[in-house]
This record gives C-alpha cells, sequence and structure tokens, in this order.
C-alpha cells in the first residue's frame, strides 16, 4: 500500500564498467529494467559518439529485416511470432557469450548472405518473369493475328459475313474499308490474292494504356492507319513490381515508312514490346512458329516455377526467423545507445550515470560484478551512489494487474511529483463507486459487470495480442469496467432500480388501501404497515420500492441524491484536502502545513462540513415528535394520563385548560404562534420545532449572521456566527501569510550570499514578493471560489443519475408497456427497440458519459485540491519496453 | 485565355474554414517538420555525408533516409523531393474546388519545367530515361507521356506536331498554344518559322510568363485574403522574373536592339509592380548600369539591386531574391485564411531542400567557408527576425 501511495525511492548511482565489459554487462541490466541512465555527453551530437558505429550496423540490420518482411509480405507470408518477450529475453542466448562485435558480425555475416540470395534471386525471377512474358505475348500476337488473318479471306470474297466472334466481326469490317481504300489509291493493281499491301507492325501494350495509345496514333499518322485491339486474358505480372498488368495485343496498319518510324518512336513511349511476325500467308509457318513458341513457353515456365519456389521456402525459412532477429538487433541498438549516454573518462573505462530504484540496486551491483567476473577482470565494487541529482528524481510506480489501469488513468492528466501523494490509489475505489452513483441500475449494471468480466477472462490472450488503440483501452481497463459494473449494481440496489423498475424483494414497508384485492383508487394514500420508527417500518436494504409507483417520486429522489451528491462531494473534497496536509508533513513544508494546509480545512470545516453535519441532522431528528409537542390537540374526554399516540417521545403532560394543549402542558388558545407551542426554545419562528429549508438556512449564515430563523439546536445562530468568523479569518492566512515568510526567507538569503549587492537585490526581491503574492492570490481564490462551485459541481453525481432513471423509465414505458398490451407481434417489436435504445444509449452512451463526468469529478475537483503534477516519468532502460513499443 | 473561373471564391476569414479549414490544418501541422536552426548547426558541423545522414535521422526526414544505404546530394535530393511530393499530393486529396485547382496551379509550373527540360536533354542527346529520373515529380505526366515529348523533331514542324498530338492532353497545353499563336501573329502567320530560332530558353521564359499571369488571374478570382497575398507574392515573383530575364540577356543576342523590343519585351510577365512602367523602361536597358538606373525608381529592388551592385562573392542578387522569398513566404505561411499557405508551403520546403542540398555540396567538396550561405527557413535569427531577440 505505501508503495502504491507514494512512488518508489530513486537513487542516483554512477556505474564503473571496463570497457571490454560494457557490453554484456549493459545486456544483463537490460532484462531488469530498472535504471535509466543519464546523457553524460550531452554536448555531442548523435555522430561524435563513441558507438556510433554500431548503431549504425543495428540501423543497417534493421533495413535488411524490414526488406525480409517486405518480401515476405509479397507472398503472403506472416511473420511468425517469436514467442514470449519475457521468455526471449530469459532464456540464455548463445549470443550471450559473445561480445557485441562479435554478435553483430555474426549475425551481419548470415543476413547479408540471406539479402545477397534474395536479391539476386529476384534479379533471376525477373530476367525470367520478362522472358516468360514476352513468350506469352508472342504466343498470343500469333495467335490473334492468325485468326485475324483467317477471318481476312472472308470479307475479300464478299461472302456473307460470318462473326462467331465479336472480334472477327470487327475485323471484317475492317478489311472492307481497307478494301475500299486500296481501290480508290490503285483501282486496278490490285490483284486479289492474300499479298498485303499493307505494312503492318504487332506488339502488346498495357490496356491502361490503349486508350491514349490509340489517340496518340491516330494524332501523329492524322488517321492514316488502322489499328485493332484484343485483350489478352491472362494478366501478367510486371517483373519489376510485381503487379499483374492485363494488357492487349495490337496491330497497327500502315502505308508509308514515316510513318512506321512514328509508330515506332510512339511505341517506344509506350513501353509498347513490339513483335515481328512470319510471313502470314504461309500458315505452315506460323503454325511452325506457334508450336516452337508453345514449346519454349513450357520450359520457361517451369523454371520460372522453380524460382519461385526456391524464393518461397527461402523466405518462408526467413519468416520463421525474423521476428527473433529483430528483437536481438533492437537488444543491441538499445544496448550501444545506452552506451553512447557514457563517458570515457579514463581510457578502458567507462562511466555511466543514472536513477535507480532503490531497493533494486543490489541487482545491478550484481549484474556489474557477473560480467567482470565472466571477463576475468578484477576490480573494486564499481557501483556507488553518487551524491549529486540530476534535477529531480523520476517517478515510478509498481503496480500490478490491477491497479495500472488507474495510475495509467492519472498520469494521463499528469505524472506524480517524486514522491508526492498518488491519487491513483484513491481513484482506484472512488472513480468506480462514483461511476455507479450516476450509473446505479441494476440491470445495466450487471451487462457492464459481465463486460469487465469478459475482457478479464480474455486477459492472456489480449496480453499477446497486438490490440488496436480502442481494443487496447478496453484491455488496460477490464478492472476498472468490472469494477464500475459492481458498483453499478450496488448503487442500483440502494436506488431500488432495475432498468427503471423497482424491486419488491423484501416486502414493501407500505400499503395503498384496497392493495389486497386489487381495487386502488386514484390518489389513493399510502400507510405505513408498522409504526412510524419501529424496526419493522424500515426497509431492510436501499429505498422502498414503494417511492417507484408514488407520485412524489421525482421529488423524494431528487432530495436524496442531491443530498447524497453533496456530501459524497465534500468528503472526497476534504479527503483531497487531508491530503496535502499529508504532502505537507512528508515534504517537511511547515509553511504549507500550517499557513495553507490548517486555514483550508477551517475554511471548508466551517462552512461545507458543517453543512454535511447540517444535512444528516436533520435526517436524524425524530421531527413527527418535534412538530406533533407543537401542534394543539383536544382531548375530547380522552384518557388524561396518557392520552396520546407514541408518536410524542417526551412525557405527555396536561395543561392548565385541561381540554386544548400541546403535549407538554401547553395551554393554547387558539392564536398562539408556533413559538408559544414550542417548548424547545431555540429560538426564531421556528424555535426548533419546525423542520428547517436547509437552503435558506446555509444562504443566511453568510446573509443574516447570527440569526437562525428555523433552528435545529439550541445556540445554532451563535455557533454559526463563529464559524462564519473562522472561515473568513482563514482567508487572510491562506492569502498573506505564506507569501511573507516565503520573502522574508529569500531576503535572508540574499543578504547571505552578497552582502554588498544589497542594493540591487532589493529591486529584484520587491519583484519577486510580487510575484509570490500573485501565485497565492490564485490559489486562495481558486480555493475559496472553488469550494462553492465544485460542490456544486458534484450535483452531476445526481444529475446524471435522474438522467439515467428517466432515460430507463421512457424506453420502458415507451417501448415495452405501451406495447405490451397490445398483441404478441407488438411486443416483439417493442421489445426489439428497447433492446436497441438499451443498448445503444443506456450500455454504451450513457456509460462514456458517466464516465467522463466521473474522470471529471476526479481531475478537476478532488485532484486540484493536492496534486502537482509536475512530476517526470521514470524510463527505464529494458529491453522489453523496447521490444514492446517497436511493435506498436 | 486559358484561365480557369473558379464557381466560388475561397472566402476569407468567415467562411474560408467551412469548406478549406481541413487541408489548411494539416498544412499548418506540417510547420513541424520544417528543420531547426539547431538542425541546421548540426548539419554544417558535419564532416562526412553518412554524418549528415545521421543527423538527419533526428528529423522529419528519418523515415524518408532509413533505408538507403549510402547518401549523395542527388540522392538526397530526390528522396526528400519524393516527400514533399507525397506530402502535396496527400493534400491534394484531401481538397475540393476551388482549392484544389489552386493546388493544381502550383505543379503547373514544374509541368512546364519539365517539358523543357526534355526538350533541352533530347537537344543534347541525352538518354530520356536519364532525363525523366531528373524531371521533378511534382511535374510528372503519366510516363508514356514523358517518353512521347522526346520524339518530336526539334523544328518548328515538330513543336507544332508536339503540341497537337502530346501537350494538347495536358493541363500546360494552353500555355504552348499561346506560345505558338503569339509567335506565328509576330512572324506574320508563318507558323513553320515560329520557332526555328527561338532557343529553348525563351520558350520557357514565355511559358511561365503565361503561367504566372494565369494564376495570377485565377486568385484575383479567388478573392478574400488569398487574392491579397497571392497576389503580392505572384507580383514579385513576376518582378523576379523580370529582372532575370533582363540580366540574363546581356550579351546575347536577345539584348540586340531589335531583339529588345520584338522578343525580350514579349517575356516580361504583364502583372507585377514593374508592369507596366518599369517593364517598359527594361525594354530599353542595354547594360547593367542602365538596369540598375531603372530598378533605383522602385525602392523594393533597388536595396536587392544594390547588393548585386556591391559584387563580391558575399552574396549573389539570387540569393538576395530567394531571401526575400522567404521572408514573404513566412509571413504567408503564418496568416491564416488563404490558400497562399499552400504555395508557400511547397516553395519553403524546395528551399529547405535547396538548403540541404547546399549543404552537402559543400561538405561533399569540403568547402567550409561557404557552407553558410544557404537561407534558413523559419530561422530565428533571419535578418527581419530582429537579432538578439
Amino acid at each position: 500500500m505505501s508503495r502504491w501511495f507514494r512512488s518508489e525511492v530513486m537513487s542516483y548511482v554512477s556505474l564503473i564498467v571496463n570497457e571490454d565489459a560494457a557490453h554484456n554487462c549493459l545486456a544483463d541490466i537490460g532484462k531488469l529494467g530498472i535504471i535509466q541512465f543519464t546523457d553524460l555527453n550531452p554536448e555531442l551530437t548523435p555522430f561524435q559518439r563513441r558507438y556510433v558505429s554500431f548503431v549504425k550496423r543495428c540501423d543497417e540490420l534493421e533495413r535488411m529485416l524490414r526488406f525480409f518482411t517486405a518480401e515476405c509480405e509479397k507472398f503472403d507470408l506472416i511473420i511468425e511470432s517469436a514467442g514470449d518477450i519475457d521468455q526471449f529475453l530469459n532464456t540464455p542466448l548463445d549470443a550471450d557469450d559473445k561480445t557485441g562485435s562479435e554478435l553483430l558480425k555474426s549475425m551481419e555475416v548470415e543476413l547479408e548472405a540471406h539479402e545477397a540470395q534474395l536479391r539476386e534471386l529476384n534479379k533471376y525471377n525477373e530476367k525470367l518473369t520478362t522472358e516468360y512474358n514476352e513468350k506469352v505475348e508472342l504466343q498470343e500476337v500469333l495467335q490473334k493475328t492468325r485468326r485475324l488473318f483467317m477471318g481476312n479471306n472472308v470479307p475479300r470474297h464478299k461472302s456473307s459475313p460470318h462473326s462467331d466472334e465479336e472480334d472477327d466481326y470487327e475485323s471484317n469490317a475492317l478489311l472492307v474499308d481497307i478494301d475500299d481504300n486500296e481501290e480508290h489509291e490503285t483501282p486496278r493493281q490490285r490483284a486479289r490474292d492474300m499479298d498485303m499491301r499493307f505494312s503492318s507492325i504487332t506488339g502488346v501494350v498495357s490496356v491502361e494504356e490503349k486508350d491514349r495509345f490509340e489517340r496518340m496514333i491516330f494524332r501523329a499518322t492524322r488517321g492514316n492507319c488502322y489499328v485493332r485491339f484484343s485483350a489478352i486474358k491472362q494478366a501478367l505480372n510486371d517483373p519489376e513490381t510485381g503487379n499483374l498488368v492485363e494488357k492487349c495485343v495490337f496491330i497497327v496498319f500502315y502505308k508509308s515508312l514515316s510513318i512506321e518510324n512514328k509508330l515506332k518512336r510512339i511505341c517506344n513511349a509506350f513501353d509498347a514490346h513490339l513483335y515481328s511476325l512470319p510471313d502470314m500467308d504461309d500458315m505452315a509457318s506460323v503454325d511452325h512458329a506457334l508450336a516452337e513458341n508453345a514449346q519454349e513457353l513450357v520450359d520457361s515456365r517451369t523454371v520460372l516455377i522453380k524460382n519461385q519456389d526456391t524464393r518461397f521456402n527461402l523466405l518462408r525459412m526467413l519468416s520463421m526467423k525474423a521476428e527473433r532477429w529483430t528483437w536481438l538487433v533492437l537488444r543491441e541498438k538499445t544496448i550501444y545507445h545506452s552506451l553512447n549516454h557514457f563517458k570515457s573518462d579514463v581510457s578502458g573505462i567507462l562511466r555511466g550515470e543514472g536513477w535507480v530504484i532503490a531497493d533494486q540496486v543490489d541487482h545491478v551491483r550484481d549484474a556489474v560484478n557477473r560480467a567482470h567476473a565472466n571477463m576475468d577482470m578484477d576490480m573494486p565494487s564499481l557501483v556507488d551512489f553518487v551524491p549529486q541529482p540530476w534535477p529531480t528524481a523520476p517517478t515510478h510506480f509498481t503496480t500490478n494487474k490491477f491497479t495500472y489501469g488507474y495510475q495509467e488513468f492519472v498520469n494521463t492528466y499528469g505524472i506524480p511529483r517524486y514522491r508526492e501523494a498518488n491519487p491513483a490509489v484513491f481513484t482506484a475505489a472512488t472513480f468506480p463507486f462514483l461511476f455507479g452513483v450516476m450509473y446505479g441500475d441494476i440491470g445495466h449494471g450487471i451487462f457492464l459487470f459481465c463486460a469487465g468480466f469478459f475482457l478479464i477472462s480474455q486477459e492472456k490472450k489480449n496480453d499477446e495480442a497486438n490490440l488496436n488503440e480502442m481494443a487496447e483501452g478496453l484491455h488496460m481497463g477490464r478492472y476498472m469496467i468490472v469494477m464500475m459494473g459492481f458498483f453499478a449494481v450496488y448503487a442500483g440496489f440502494i436506488y431500488n432500480d432495475c432498468f427503471s423498475l423497482g424491486l419488491n424483494l423484501f416486502g414493501s414497508r407500505w400499503e395503498f388501501k384496497g392493495q389486497e384485492d386489487n381495487n386502488v383508487s386514484e390518489n389513493a394514500e399510502a400507510y405505513q404497515k408498522s409504526d412510524y420508527g419501529s424496526a419493522q417500518s424500515v426497509y431492510p436494504f436501499g429505498l422502498d420500492p414503494i417511492w417507484h409507483v408514488s407520485s412524489n417520486e421525482l421529488l423524494f429522489f431528487n432530495s436524496f441524491k442531491m443530498k447524497l451528491s453533496v456530501i459524497f462531494g465534500i468528503v472526497q473534497m476534504f479527503a483531497g484536502t487531508l491530503l496535502k496536509g499529508l504532502n505537507a508533513v512528508f515534504f517537511q513544508e511547515k509553511l504549507d502545513l500550517f499557513f495553507e494546509f490548517l486555514p483550508m480545512v477551517a475554511f471548508s470545516g466551517s462552512l461545507f462540513i458543517y453543512m454535511i453535519v447540517l444535512i444528516v441532522m436533520k435526517w436524524s431528528i425524530n421531527w413527527n415528535s418535534r412538530m406533533l409537542s407543537a401542534t394543539c390537540l383536544e382531548l375530547n374526554g380522552a384518557d388524561k394520563d396518557t392520552w396520546g399516540s407514541n408518536a410524542y417521545d417526551g412525557e405527555w403532560i396536561l395543561c392548565d385548560n385541561g381540554n386544548f394543549c400541546t403535549p407538554w402542558g401547553h395551554s393554547c388558545t387558539g392564536t398562539d404562534t408556533l413559538e408559544e407551542k414550542c417548548n424547545l426554545d431555540f429560538g426564531g419562528s421556528g424555535d426548533g420545532c419546525q423542520p428547517p429549508n436547509l437552503i435558506t438556512t446555509l444562504i443566511n449564515i453568510a446573509l443574516q449572521p447570527g440569526t437562525v430563523d428555523e433552528p435545529l439546536y439550541y445556540g445554532q445562530g451563535g455557533v454559526q456566527l463563529v464559524l462564519l468568523l473562522i472561515a473568513f479569518g482563514s482567508i487572510p492566512v491562506l492569502l498573506l501569510v505564506k507569501p511573507y515568510f516565503l520573502s522574508q526567507r529569500s531576503y535572508r538569503a540574499v543578504v547571505h550570499v552578497d552582502e554588498n549587492a544589497e542594493a540591487a537585490e532589493e529591486d529584484h526581491e520587491e519583484h519577486s514578493f510580487g510575484e509570490i503574492l500573485i501565485h497565492q492570490a490564485i490559489e486562495t481564490i481558486e480555493f475559496v471560489l472553488g469550494m462553492v462551485s465544485n460542490t456544486a459541481s458534484y450535483l452531476r453525481l445526481w444529475a446524471l443519475s435522474l438522467a439515467h432513471s428517466e432515460l430507463a423509465t421512457v424506453f420502458w414505458d415507451k417501448a415495452m408497456l405501451s406495447t405490451l398490451n397490445v398483441n404478441w407481434f407488438a411486443t416483439y417489436i417493442g421489445f426489439i427497440i428497447f433492446a436497441g435504445v438499451t443498448l445503444g444509449v443506456l450500455l454504451m452512451m450513457d456509460v462514456l458519459e458517466c464516465f467522463l463526468h466521473a474522470l471529471r469529478l476526479h481531475w478537476v475537483e478532488f485532484q486540484n485540491k493536492f496534486y502537482a503534477a509536475d512530476g517526470i516519468r521514470f524510463n527505464p532502460y529494458s529491453f522489453k519496453n523496447t521490444i514492446k513499443e517497436s511493435k506498436t | 485565355m486559358s484561365t480557369v473561373k473558379p464557381k466560388t471564391g475561397t472566402g476569407s476569414l468567415e467562411t474560408f474554414n467551412i469548406l478549406h479549414g481541413f487541408p489548411e490544418a494539416l498544412v499548418r501541422g506540417m510547420r513541424n517538420s520544417f528543420l531547426l536552426d539547431s538542425d541546421y548547426h548540426h548539419l554544417t558541423q558535419c564532416e562526412t555525408l553518412e554524418d549528415v545522414k545521421l543527423n538527419l535521422t533526428e528529423t522529419d526526414y528519418s523515415e524518408a533516409l532509413a533505408d538507403m544505404d549510402s547518401i549523395s546530394p542527388p540522392q538526397m535530393q530526390s528522396v526528400a523531393i519524393q516527400k514533399l511530393v507525397t506530402e502535396f499530393q496527400y493534400l491534394r486529396t484531401q481538397t475540393i474546388e476551388p482549392l484544389s485547382t489552386f493546388l493544381d496551379f502550383i505543379t503547373y509550373e514544374y509541368m512546364i519545367e519539365n517539358v523543357m527540360l526534355l526538350l533541352k536533354g533530347t537537344l543534347s542527346g541525352r538518354d530520356i530515361n536519364e532525363l525523366i529520373a531528373q524531371c521533378h515529380p511534382l511535374g510528372m505526366f503519366k510516363e508514356s507521356t514523358m517518353r512521347s515529348i522526346p520524339t518530336f523533331e526539334n523544328t518548328p514542324r515538330g513543336y507544332q506536331d508536339l503540341y497537337q498530338t502530346v501537350l494538347v492532353d495536358t493541363p500546360v497545353g494552353p500555355y504552348f498554344a499561346m506560345f505558338l499563336k503569339e509567335s506565328s501573329q509576330l512572324m506574320g502567320g508563318e507558323v513553320r518559322n515560329v520557332l526555328e530560332e527561338v532557343e529553348i530558353e525563351i520558350i520557357k521564359s514565355s511559358l511561365i510568363k503565361y503561367w504566372i499571369e494565369d494564376f495570377y488571374q485565377f486568385s484575383q478570382t479567388l478573392g478574400g485574403d488569398t487574392a491579397e497575398i497571392m497576389g503580392e507574392i505572384l507580383s514579385v515573383r513576376a518582378d523576379t522574373n523580370a529582372i532575370n530575364i533582363t540580366l540574363n540577356s546581356f550579351g546575347t543576342p536577345l539584348n540586340e536592339p531589335a531583339m529588345r523590343t520584338s522578343d525580350r519585351k514579349r517575356l516580361y510577365p504583364a502583372v507585377g509592380h514593374l508592369y507596366p512602367a518599369g517593364t517598359s523602361m527594361l525594354t530599353d536597358v542595354s547594360d547593367e548600369d542602365e538596369l540598375g538606373r531603372v530598378l533605383e525608381l522602385f525602392p523594393q529592388y533597388a536595396s536587392i539591386w544594390n547588393i548585386h551592385a556591391a559584387g563580391g562573392g558575399d552574396k549573389s542578387i539570387d540569393d538576395a531574391f530567394y531571401e526575400r522569398d522567404v521572408q514573404m513566404l513566412e509571413l504567408a505561411f503564418e496568416s491564416q485564411m488563404h490558400c497562399a499557405v499552400f504555395y508557400a508551403y511547397v516553395k519553403l520546403k524546395e528551399q529547405e531542400i535547396r538548403n540541404m542540398v547546399w549543404i552537402t555540396e559543400c561538405i561533399l567538396q569540403q568547402q567550409k567557408d561557404e557552407i553558410n550561405k544557404f537561407v534558413p527557413v523559419f530561422s530565428h535569427h533571419a535578418p527581419w527576425r530582429g537579432k538578439g531577440k
């Protein structure tokens, strides 16, 4: 508990290690994660440091590993997990025996070999793919042109157009075109044979570029050529990127040489592969070329597949080892990075300094000694405490699974100052509790509890998995969610609220007239089953369910919840103020203790704690009896000794006139004031027999000091006057005393240090006094006004609780109740709506809302009373942290 | 004219954020990626390029440089530019009209430069792949378009074809068309001869001139602060071009009396502070002294000119222009609710890349004395920030 309340004690040590043993020594310490090294060479830029070449080599190794990972992704290989980090760190590695540079060397050799092999295979693959693609393209070109030219025969003889394919149909149209052209130009020369008078080039271009390619050709040749495209169905691998590219075969018919040049240039620009074809008239040679190419295609495919197999096997091997290697490299890099923070005062010896958790210094010492022992070097104790600590010690808390979430929660606001009271301890209890006060509902709470419980059951799995930000947050807050659920259920029982319905668990202590025969009339009043004040009249736990059906339900709940909120608020804030006192005692800040903490306690105690006292007092006074005592009763011939009910606590006394009396024996005249009828004599118009309006009473403490209209106890006016004086008196103390002493202190210090320059320093001192005073004035105003506004702020506990229960009521009434009486189908739909809005609005949005408000109450209202939050987080040199960070 | 007319302006203080708040927020966040004074200081202390790389790993460039095994100034430049382009394209995908057109306008300048680079490169017979590698990635067309550009002959006919077959599809086509049209009018309708005697540099200057004018018109139609700030930036840009064209023409045929009015005058942009009185005076300038006398009349350029006139290796006129640009662009970047911040971002990043290249080149050539001659961006020591602050 004390470890959670105040952060770990830190000591500043210096480590002296032999240069040769430094690597192994740090390799050991890194497993512990208990030391944070200070940079002893801040003046050196990164590249001037001692171990920069090693860091660079690690970077290089990391680059290779990234390359492997990228390659593995191309084959959809998943990098296999190297298991648990702790296990990795604690199993002795063969690497441990080696010195740092040996280890790096061996990894470099291994990885470089793999990289070279992989690069070679890739290069080879590129070449093979190019060749293979060429073969495929040639095959396609041959096939498609062959079909085109075969089809050409038909239109030449002007027979009926045959079109089994769209391709062919188009080509027919084309050839008719060409024929026409021909006839214009050389009408008679042209023989009807297979001789193509047009030159043509064929090739392959990617589908993406097709349109632009066509347009470009049209523009360049001014339409004096004819282009035909036909898509290749099978997409090809781009040799360089490995992406699939869709391509299509084209053939361009043209006439002149100048056009040919232009076309070739365009093809070049579009990266189109050109293929020369055998004479198309000679079917035999075409077929031969096709067959030959097909054979080559098969061969080259075999080689390509083989290459891919080799690559795949290599990568699979790499994918299994890659993560382990990455961790090793990270480890080495961290070591060298830390060694860069060391200073070499004497050659061969390195000195490092840093903060260590005080309890664990021995571990560090052990590690250092062990490393030297392994190297067979005799050196004296090498870990020493250094008296000169660097600015402030870092804050570190030992957390467990449960407290971790809350600690992070508090750290989000600000890291606690070194050794100051840690709000996380209190937050762990009050946060879920305040959440529960706002969210109080048995049904909804159970859902939340189950959700949290589910997260805890998945703990192991989630710990290892790489979760996204949202899931990670839920995982971190799993215990918080369970607690929130628990307190929501608890508060639900107190409010007796389950999906907005009351649970009659112990039997209501109230009854309506005619309730037994189900015949309660409208506006009927409920009466208590047993006597007021008796044990049977008290509902055993929480509120009586009868309130949920009474017409003054809201009035009652609001009054109850508002008072409860204010009480919780003031108690929590007062606890915060006490923590300030504890901090002052711990840090031995007498000024803070006597002139800040005590006035604060006086102020909040005299006004705000007193308010709680009044609330509780009003609750616990038997008003039935007091009011009865100031009521004139007619005897009407009742028994003169015991003539009343037992509602009056005192002794029944008969008055002088014997017939028209108050229970304590005052003779009523019919025009008596309450003051005369009441026997308490507390003063004011109520005189103690009238339940006071607390709000008016509280306001009048300040507005009409010394007088109380409706007192609760004797001498209330005087007590309140004293309290008011204490409260007002504490403000100037809070405001002025501390600055005065502070300025005195600094003045004296100045005089001691430099007596000659007194005049000069006076100016400076004047100035700083003003600053201190302004600072203190801000603190004072914040506290005094804050007490009022923060108390009001705690009313959100009531407001959110009200909102929650009202929403639940509306959903139940409108979605469920109104459909229950229609028919089964309406009920079915009604339930769907009810479940949907309950889930969406109450179980998600309202949870978030209450969460945020509870958070605010802690961060603002609670923590501003004592929490400095200007600490530095302890960031230990730890392999585990480094590896974990690299994962995300 | 090819000026695009935006349907609506970008609005100012009250309305800018409705449509363009997000990209502006993005670009403003990129303010953090600029190198700091301390980074520059570290860089200038480096002894080798390896050190430079190591130092840059502490900056925003670390990821971009991570996978490079060795480093050379051109490599580093291309990586840095690639990073800029990635960021720019990300911004571009987040924008809607009229801001997206504004961003496209920024790229047109680079397109013009790329086309000219390709044309010039083929004239000197260099390999097309090498040329494409040199092109600025912001001004890239489709690869096939890029490859087609040098396939045209270096004749007026060829340029005509180039326009008609390739450039007509590109955003800079209209500028090229305007150039061809104007040239042919000048030559009395003889399209054939237009380009024969015109050097590539003149084509480039003309295209840039059209671009500046077009961009100026466009940003004026956007209205609001954009019009004001971009108007100023582009005016100064136009003036800089006019002065540089005049300065560079000395000793070339362009400075001959006949050419001055016919050709050189045509290259002066029709916007800017010098236009029209200043540019008409510049038309008659024949040597540096006369140029100096003209610029005397314009206080904002007189000081820059004095730096040039004073000579000495300390600062060239280019540096002076750069320095003034950086100051202006920083101001543009720091103000809000306008589009000029995007332009400023690209240009400032360019300046930063120029600085990095300068530093690395100095290190490579062991020219330590020269190493501090760069214009840092968002520097606390900049002359206009007031020293000793």
